[in-house]
C-alpha cells in the first residue's frame, strides 16, 4: 500500500471521532437562556491531515493530524456581560508558533458598564487613536494575540469627553509576559461638548494618551530603564466628506532585542486625508516611523508582546500571487505613503458600457528613514525629513471592476510590486524581488442559484523563484453549497527540477451561521523575520477541515 | 469641568511616574563571576548554568548569539556558565537545501553539525526561530523557556545565584589508540530533592572551523568561522538516564560509567563531557558540569 493511503487509512481511523464531535457539533443549536441572560458565542475548529511530500519539502508530521480551535461563550445580562474564550492547540498546525501547543481558557473577562462608566476586568482588547502607542488585537491567521489580562475602565464624565484607563500584563501564548502595561487616554470630541453635531460643518475630535510599561532589570551586562513611557496626541477634522487625521506618538528610550539594545528615543508619526462621496474618492496617508517596536518585554521577538501596532501603509491584496510578497512595517525606521484614488465610469459613457465600470488606482511605497550612526549607545541619529536610500517596498495597481451584464462581472487588475526581500525579510544577499502581476476575475451568474467564478494570475519576476501562474474556478450553490480548486505554478523556475504545481481543492457547506469545508492541498514554504529572528514555515501538503459555527 | 479635570490629572500623574531615562552610563561594572571549578567541586559548591543555544550554519542573526555569549557572557560567569550549541532544524540544513542562499560559494555549508539528538530536543521544546535558546531549560513548557539571547544574561543571574541541590563530578579516561572514551559522573545530593531526575551525559566539540552566515557583517559568508561548544551526541542516549526516583535525601551519592566511541571526524582535543541533572518532570537543569576528554 502506498505510504499516502496508509496515511490517509490512518486519518480516518484516528479522526473519526472528531469528525463525528464536529458533526454534532455542527447540528446542534445552542442558543440559551441563563438566569435571566443571554448566552451567545462562536466555535471554529482548523485541522490538517499531513502527507510526507519530500518534492516540495513537506516534512513528516509525527502527529498526521494537528489542529487549532477556540469557542467563545459570552453571557450578558443587563449590563453585565462575562466570557471566556477556550482554545485548543494540539498541536498547532503547521506555521503556527509552537508555544502555542497545548490548551486552556487564556481569555475571560468580566464587564459592567452604566452610561457614565465601563469596568473591565481580566482580559480585553482595546487601542488608543490610532493604536501607534497601544493597541492589543487578535490576528488569529497569524497566530498573534497580545490581549491584556488587567484591569480597564471607561469613564464618560460629560458629553463629548471619553476617558479610558488600562493596566496589567499581556497574553504571551498561554503565559504572560513579564512586563507591566498601564496608560490612559483622554478623547474629546468637541461638537459633542458643544452639541452642535448637525449644526457644525466642521467637527473636530482632540486625543491624547500617554503608555508605560515596567519590566525589572535583571541583566548583568547593561543598566536598562525599568519604565518606559511613550504617549501621543492626535487630533481628526471633520468636514463634510473630507476626514483629516494625524497622530504624533513618542516613545522614550528603550533598549530591546528589537533595536539592538539602544537607546535612542522613538517617534511616529501618521497623516491621512480621505474624501468619498458617490462614485468617487481617494485617501492620502504618509508617516514616518523610527525606532517604535513597543514591547512589554524588551527581549520580546517575532509577533509577541507588542504593545502599539504600527500599521503597514500598502494595498492588503487578496488574490494570491499578488500577495505572494506582502509588505510588514519596519518598526526601526520607516518612510511610507500611500495615495489610492477611486472613481466610478458612468454607464453608457465611453468606458462605462451598460452598467458603469469602477476604476481604483493605488500607490504605495515604503522608504527607509535617514540614519547616521553615532557609534555609541544611541545608535544613530535622523533627520525627520530626510529619506534613506533603501526602498523598502513599492506597489502600483489598477483595478477594473466592469459589469457586462446582469449575468457577467469581471475584474481586471494590474499590480507592480517592487519588493525588499532583505529588509522585509531580515535576510542579506536576496536584493530586491520586482514583479509584475496580471489578473483577471470573472463571475458568471448562471440563474438564480448557481454561479461560476474563475481567476487567471499571472506573476512575472526575473528574481527569486521567477514567474508563477495560477488558474483558480469556484462553483457556488447558493446559499449552501460550495466547491473550488485553483493550481499555482511556478513554470517560470530557473530550476527546472523545482518547477512545482502547488495545487488546493476545497468544498464547503453552508447552513444558517455553521459551515464546514474539506479540502486537499499543498502550500508552499516561506521565511519570515522580525527583529532579528527567523522562523520557518514548511511547506505542506494534505487535507484540511474547517469548521465553524456561532450561536 | 472638574471630572474632565480629574480624568486629566489621571493622564498626566501618569505620564510623569511612569518614564526613566538613563543618559549613561550604559553599561554594568561587570562582575566577574568565575568562582566555579571544572570537573571537581571546591569547598563552596555553586550552582552552575547550562545554556543550550539553538543556532544553525545558515542562520545570519546567529553569529551576533555566539558572539555575545562567547566574548560577553562567558567572560563574566567563565566556569560557572557551561555552553552547548545545538545546530539543529531549518538553518541547520546543508546547501542545496532552503533556506540555502544560492548564491555562496562553491563547496560551502555542506558539513552537517545535526545529530539526532540536537534534532529531537529542537522539536520537543519547540524552539522558534533562530537564535533562541534555553537557560537551564527554565520555563518549560509555558513558552518562556526558548528565549531571545539577550534575554540569557538576566536568566544566568538568576540561576547562578540559586543554591546548588547537587554537584556532579565528571571524571574522564581517553584510549587514543582505539578512540574509547571511558566516563565516570557522580552526582552528589546537597539538599534534599523531592521528583524525579534525569542524568544526561552529552559530547560537545569546540572550535570547529566551517562555514557561517553572518549578517552585517563583512563577508556574509564567512569560511573559517569558529563554532564554539557544538553538540556532537549523547553519551547515555537523547534524554539521559534515570538517577533519583520519587525523591532523595541529601548526602545521597549516584555514581554511573558509560564508555563511548568518538567518531574519527571529531578532534579529542577539543572535546568535553558535558554532564547536567534535570527534573524529570518540568525539565529543569538543577546542575551542570562540564570536562575536557583529554
Amino acid at each position: 500500500m502506498p505510504a499516502a493511503n496508509r496515511q490517509l487509512n490512518t486519518f480516518f481511523k484516528c479522526n473519526i471521532k472528531v469528525i463525528i464531535f464536529t458533526l454534532f457539533l455542527f447540528h446542534s443549536k445552542a442558543n440559551a437562556q441563563l438566569l435571566g441572560g443571554s448566552i451567545h458565542g462562536n466555535i471554529q475548529i482548523d485541522g490538517q491531515y499531513y502527507l510526507t511530500d519530500t518534492l516540495i519539502g513537506a516534512p513528516d508530521v509525527p502527529e498526521h493530524f494537528l489542529s487549532n480551535g477556540f469557542a467563545n461563550f459570552i453571557y450578558e445580562r443587563s449590563n453585565f456581560s462575562a466570557g471566556l474564550r477556550y482554545e485548543n492547540y494540539t498541536n498547532p498546525i503547521l506555521g503556527f508558533d509552537s508555544r502555542y501547543k497545548g490548551n486552556g481558557i487564556p481569555y475571560r473577562f468580566l464587564d459592567y458598564k452604566n452610561e457614565e462608566l465601563q469596568v473591565t476586568v481580566g482580559n480585553f482588547y482595546d487601542q488608543f487613536g490610532s493604536g501607534i502607542v497601544f493597541r492589543t488585537y487578535e490576528e488569529r491567521g497569524l497566530g498573534l494575540d497580545n490581549a491584556m489580562d488587567g484591569l480597564r475602565l471607561k469613564y464618560n464624565p460629560v458629553k463629548g469627553v471619553y476617558f479610558k484607563g488600562i493596566i496589567g500584563y499581556q497574553r504571551d501564548f498561554f503565559s504572560k509576559g513579564e512586563g507591566i502595561v498601564r496608560g490612559a487616554d483622554l478623547e474629546w470630541n468637541i461638537n459633542e461638548s458643544l452639541r452642535c453635531l448637525d449644526s457644525c460643518k466642521t467637527k473636530f475630535i482632540l486625543g491624547g494618551n500617554f503608555v508605560s510599561k515596567f519590566q525589572d532589570d535583571q541583566d548583568p551586562v547593561y543598566i536598562l530603564p525599568k519604565n518606559v513611557g511613550s504617549g501621543s496626541g492626535r487630533l481628526s477634522i471633520i468636514h463634510g466628506n473630507l476626514t483629516l487625521t494625524g497622530e504624533y506618538a513618542y516613545k522614550a528610550n528603550d533598549p530591546s532585542s528589537s533595536n539592538d539594545f539602544i537607546y535612542k528615543d522613538g517617534s511616529a508619526t501618521i497623516i491621512t486625508a480621505t474624501y468619498s462621496r458617490k462614485g468617487f474618492g481617494f485617501t492620502l496617508a504618509g508617516k514616518r516611523i523610527d525606532n517604535m517596536s513597543f514591547r512589554s518585554d524588551r527581549t520580546a521577538t517575532l509577533t509577541s508582546l507588542m504593545i502599539n501596532y504600527l500599521p503597514a501603509m500598502t494595498k492588503n491584496h487578496t488574490n494570491i500571487l499578488a500577495a505572494l510578497y506582502p509588505y510588514a512595517t519596519q518598526p526601526n525606521g520607516e518612510y511610507g505613503a500611500q495615495a489610492e484614488l477611486f472613481f466610478n465610469l458612468k454607464p453608457h459613457s465611453l468606458l462605462g458600457g451598460n452598467f458603469g465600470t469602477d476604476v481604483t488606482v493605488n500607490y504605495s511605497r515604503a522608504q527607509a528613514i535617514d540614519k547616521v550612526a553615532t557609534g555609541d549607545e544611541y545608535g544613530y541619529t535622523s533627520d525627520f525629513f530626510k529619506t534613506g536610500d533603501a526602498i523598502f517596498y513599492e506597489d502600483f495597481n489598477m483595478e477594473f471592476n466592469h459589469k457586462w451584464n446582469k449575468k457577467f462581472r469581471s475584474i481586471l487588475s494590474y499590480v507592480y510590486i517592487n519588493y525588499n526581500k532583505d529588509v522585509i525579510e531580515g535576510r542579506q544577499g536576496f536584493g530586491n524581488v520586482y514583479s509584475h502581476i496580471g489578473i483577471f476575475e470573472t463571475t458568471w451568474k448562471i440563474n438564480s442559484k448557481n454561479s461560476l467564478r474563475g481567476e487567471l494570475q499571472h506573476l512575472y519576476t526575473e528574481q527569486d523563484k521567477q514567474s508563477w501562474a495560477l488558474l483558480l474556478l469556484e462553483f457556488s450553490v447558493s446559499p449552501h453549497w460550495f466547491v473550488a480548486g485553483f493550481d499555482e505554478y511556478n513554470y517560470g523556475n530557473e530550476i527546472e527540477a523545482e518547477r512545482y504545481h502547488y495545487y488546493t481543492g476545497t468544498f464547503g457547506y453552508t447552513r444558517g451561521s455553521n459551515r464546514i469545508q474539506l479540502g486537499y492541498g499543498r502550500q508552499r514554504a516561506g521565511i519570515f523575520c522580525v527583529g532579528g529572528v527567523c522562523r520557518n514555515v514548511p511547506a505542506s501538503n494534505g487535507f484540511t477541515l474547517s469548521v465553524t459555527s456561532s450561536f | 469641568m472638574k471630572k474632565i479635570l480629574i480624568s486629566i490629572i489621571v493622564l498626566v500623574v501618569t505620564g510623569f511616574y511612569a518614564c526613566d531615562k538613563v543618559d549613561g552610563p550604559f553599561k554594568e561594572t561587570v562582575t566577574v563571576n568565575d568562582f566555579c571549578k571544572t570537573g571537581i567541586a571546591d569547598s563552596v559548591i555553586h550552582k552552575k548554568v547550562l545554556v543550550e543555544d539553538y543556532t544553525g550554519h545558515l542562520c545570519g542573526n546567529c553569529p551576533a548569539a555566539g558572539v555575545y555569549l562567547n566574548d560577553t557572557l562567558k567572560q563574566i560567569y567563565g566556569h560557572c556558565l557551561v555552553v552547548v550549541s545545538v545546530h539543529a532544524g531549518f538553518f541547520a540544513r546543508v546547501c542545496p537545501n532552503s533556506p540555502c542562499p544560492g548564491d555562496q560559494p562553491a563547496g560551502s555549508f555542506l558539513t552537517d553539525f545535526r545529530n539526532p539528538v540536537g534534532e529531537g530536543w529542537n522539536t520537543f521544546f519547540g524552539i522558534t526561530g533562530n537564535p533562541k535558546g534555553m537557560v537551564d531549560r527554565i520555563g518549560y513548557p509555558t513558552g518562556t523557556h526558548s528565549k531571545a539571547y539577550n534575554a540569557w544574561a538576566p536568566a544566568i543571574a538568576a540561576e547562578v545565584s540559586k543554591a546548588a541541590n547537587a554537584s556532579l563530578e565528571i571524571t574522564n579516561s581517553y584510549n587514543s589508540l582505539n578512540r574509547s572514551l571511558s566516563v565516570t559522573v557522580k552526582t552528589d545530593v546537597i539538599n534534599n530533592l523531592s521528583g524525579d531526575y534525569k542524568l544526561q551525559v552529552v559530547l560537545t566539540e569546540d572550535s570547529i572551523i566551517g562555514w557561517q552566515e553572518w549578517y552585517n557583517h563583512t563577508p556574509v559568508y564567512v569560511p573559517d568561522y569558529v563554532h564554539h561548544h557544538v553538540l556532537r551526541d549523547a553519551i547515555n542516549t537523547q534524554w539521559g538516564e534515570s538517577i533519583i526516583t520519587g525523591g532523595a535525601a541529601s548526602g545521597n551519592s549516584i555514581t554511573k560509567n558509560y564508555t563511548y566511541s568518538l567518531n574519527n571526524l571529531w578532534n579529542p582535543d577539543y572535546c568535553n563531557v558535558v554532564a547536567f541533572v534535570y527534573n524529570a518532570t518540568t525539565y529543569e537543569v538543577i546542575q551542570v558540569e562540564e570536562m575536557r576528554v583529554k
